[in-house]
């Protein structure tokens, strides 16, 4: 069955001081839904801190299997009762749950979501944030700390995509999910499984929306809700390229 | 973008300090009848809708246009003589309404199952409770990612694919495979007894369309229309009330076609007589073939109109 490497693993840093990589890694096999067919191997579950001179923004939460490495995470980077703000990318299971941890240990002043459902927390206030899919939107979420929340037409539910514009990282929820962290580049077909719409739709427009996002900004990291992140900018161009090309071939017309 | 701080709540509130007592009423009355005046009279209890099924869960609250509109999150429990099986949890700002609704409706039973139709917050969001409750329960359906989820239950997820069923005395209730959907490990169910079918996030409705700044993205429907057949409704959902709560609900509809999955609910219908259908975002469907004909004609609205885009 699916379980934590065992290890409170540190956070890992994606772009210096600013952006970090939290959760762990679970074994991705038939026990998960986003796994391609015949696939086992580990891969990590991921939620990211984005600190800035404000404060600081937790952009999804880890699955709870990950409940106590996030919450260690957490407690290295941040002060004791430091605040933060949490934002998440969609309201699916793996980015929510563990929200009323999180809380239990230190002050939440805000949890901005996407709409649809209501969010398990305790006392922080929700906050709805709708951005148009095809669109982006300027939100500054702490003092200073200003995210592009782009809303993605690669989506099932009401997603965002979260650009911070001092570090070049784009957080990108449930894309670009197939890198291997062992060398390889990885398929983007393998990325696609939960998106089996796509074999009955027109998928040139959402191939389209890929490289407009990855190429109207500089972008230095793509950090996905699951999978290891892809550093560079070339890398980032490439593999917006890659996984477009592979939009347009899953397709139907 | 709107700030929700409060706009969303549970709507037709339990009573303060107060257990819930089956609707009686509805117990007394055949299955199925419309009640006068178009309301449930007490929103609190179960809602006895067939011999053996009840209609669970509540509504939730926002704000459209300056204008209080709600949605239903819907549970259902199927009772058989041998077994009972819960289809969707309910959402967790339900919870104590879920659990009291349940217990009531059970009579002293136990609950055996819970089929969660896929791992969303309205559909899974109360399996802790339920597990806590009924320390006998198993979950049942596609329980992939239950464990990442629900660590602590990892001896209860029971895998059951469409197709595989259940006896639950007197009854058999059968997984099927769900045509219309959003997340890929979604399932849809059918109980013999009733001949319902259970179809989590599709078939939902609106009854009235919210202004176009309107920013839900659930299929709503006007206070005092909670747990309404949709024949009991002041009138039956056009297409244009279809197509907007189809449109925002399931966003991929503006990219495909649906009609191969039509195709295959009609098939699915063939071979299950089905009277009554259950979507969790929406009233339940007695007029199984009017609705489906209302439902294409809303997705191929919803097609169409992304294509003039």
């Amino acid at each position: 069955m699916n379980g934590s490497a065992g290890l409170l693993a540190p956070p890992v840093g994606l772009a210096g001081s600013r952006v970090h990589r939290l959760g762990a890694e679970i074994l991705l096999d038939e026990h998960v839904s986003w796994c391609p067919e015949g696939v086992r191997r580990r891969q990590p579950v991921n939620a990211y801190l984005i600190r800035g001179e404000g404060g600081a923004v937790l952009v999804d939460t880890g699955v709870r299997r990950h409940e106590a490495e996030v919450l260690q995470q957490l407690d290295e980077l941040l002060d004791p009762g430091e605040p933060i703000t949490i934002l998440l990318t969609r309201t699916e299971m793996e980015c929510c749950l563990n929200v009323p941890a999180i809380e239990a240990r230190r002050p939440v002043d805000a949890v901005w979501y996407t709409g649809g459902i209501t969010v398990p927390r305790s006392t922080a206030p929700a906050r709805r944030v709708s951005v148009e899919p095809g669109t982006s939107l300027d939100v500054e979420l702490r003092p200073g700390v200003v995210l592009q929340l782009v809303s993605p037409l690669l989506r099932l539910l009401p997603t965002l995509w979260v650009y911070d514009p001092p570090s070049g990282v784009l957080l990108t929820s449930d894309a670009f999910t197939y890198a291997r962290g062992d060398g390889e580049a990885g398929d983007p077909m393998e990325g696609l499984v939960k998106f089996r719409w796509f074999g009955g739709a027109d998928t040139r427009p959402i191939a389209r929306d890929v490289l407009r996002v990855i190429g109207s900004r500089r972008v230095t990291a793509i950090g996905p809700g699951y999978g290891f992140p892809f550093v560079g900018e070339a890398e980032c161009r490439r593999e917006a390229a890659r996984l477009a090309a592979c939009l347009e071939e899953v397709g139907g017309r | 973008m709107t700030n929700d701080d409060g706009a969303r709540r549970p709507a037709g509130q339990a009573r303060a300090g107060g257990r819930m007592s089956a609707d009686d009423d509805a117990a007394r009355r055949p299955a199925g009848q419309a009640r006068a005046g178009g309301r449930v009279e007490n929103l609190d209890a179960a809602r006895r809708i067939a011999d053996g099924v009840f209609w669970l869960g509540g509504c939730l609250s926002a704000f459209s246009a300056g204008e209080e509109v709600h949605y239903h999150v819907s549970s259902y429990l199927v009772v058989g003589s041998r077994a009972s099986l819960l289809v969707d949890t309910g959402d967790p700002a339900h919870r104590a309404l879920v659990l009291d609704q349940l217990e009531a409706a059970l009579g002293g039973r136990t609950l055996d199952y819970v089929f969660p139709t896929h791992p969303e917050i309205p559909h899974a969001g109360n399996l802790p409770a339920l597990l806590e409750r009924f320390p006998e329960a198993r979950v049942v359906g596609d329980v992939r990612d239950y464990a990442l989820h629900f660590p602590e239950f990892e001896g209860r997820f029971d895998a059951r694919r469409p197709g595989d069923s259940i006896d639950l005395g007197g009854r058999e209730f059968r997984f099927l495979p769900a045509h219309i959907r959003d997340l890929e490990n979604t399932v849809w169910g059918h109980d013999s007894g009733a001949r319902m079918l259970f179809v989590s996030d599709g078939f939902s409705f609106i009854h009235d369309v919210p202004l176009p700044d309107g920013d839900d993205d659930e299929p709503v429907h006007r206070p005092g229309q909670c747990r309404l057949f949709s024949g009991e409704m002041p009138a039956p959902p056009s297409v244009e009330q279809a197509a907007y709560g189809t449109g925002r609900a399931l966003y991929w509809t503006k990219f495909v076609d649906v009609s191969t999955a039509f195709a295959e609910i009609e098939r699915m219908l063939a071979e299950l007589p089905t009277e009554l259908i259950g979507p969790a975002h929406g009233n339940v469907i007695d007029d199984v073939g009017g609705m489906l004909a209302t439902s294409l004609a809303a997705h191929r609205r919803v097609y169409d109109d992304a294509r003039k885009q």
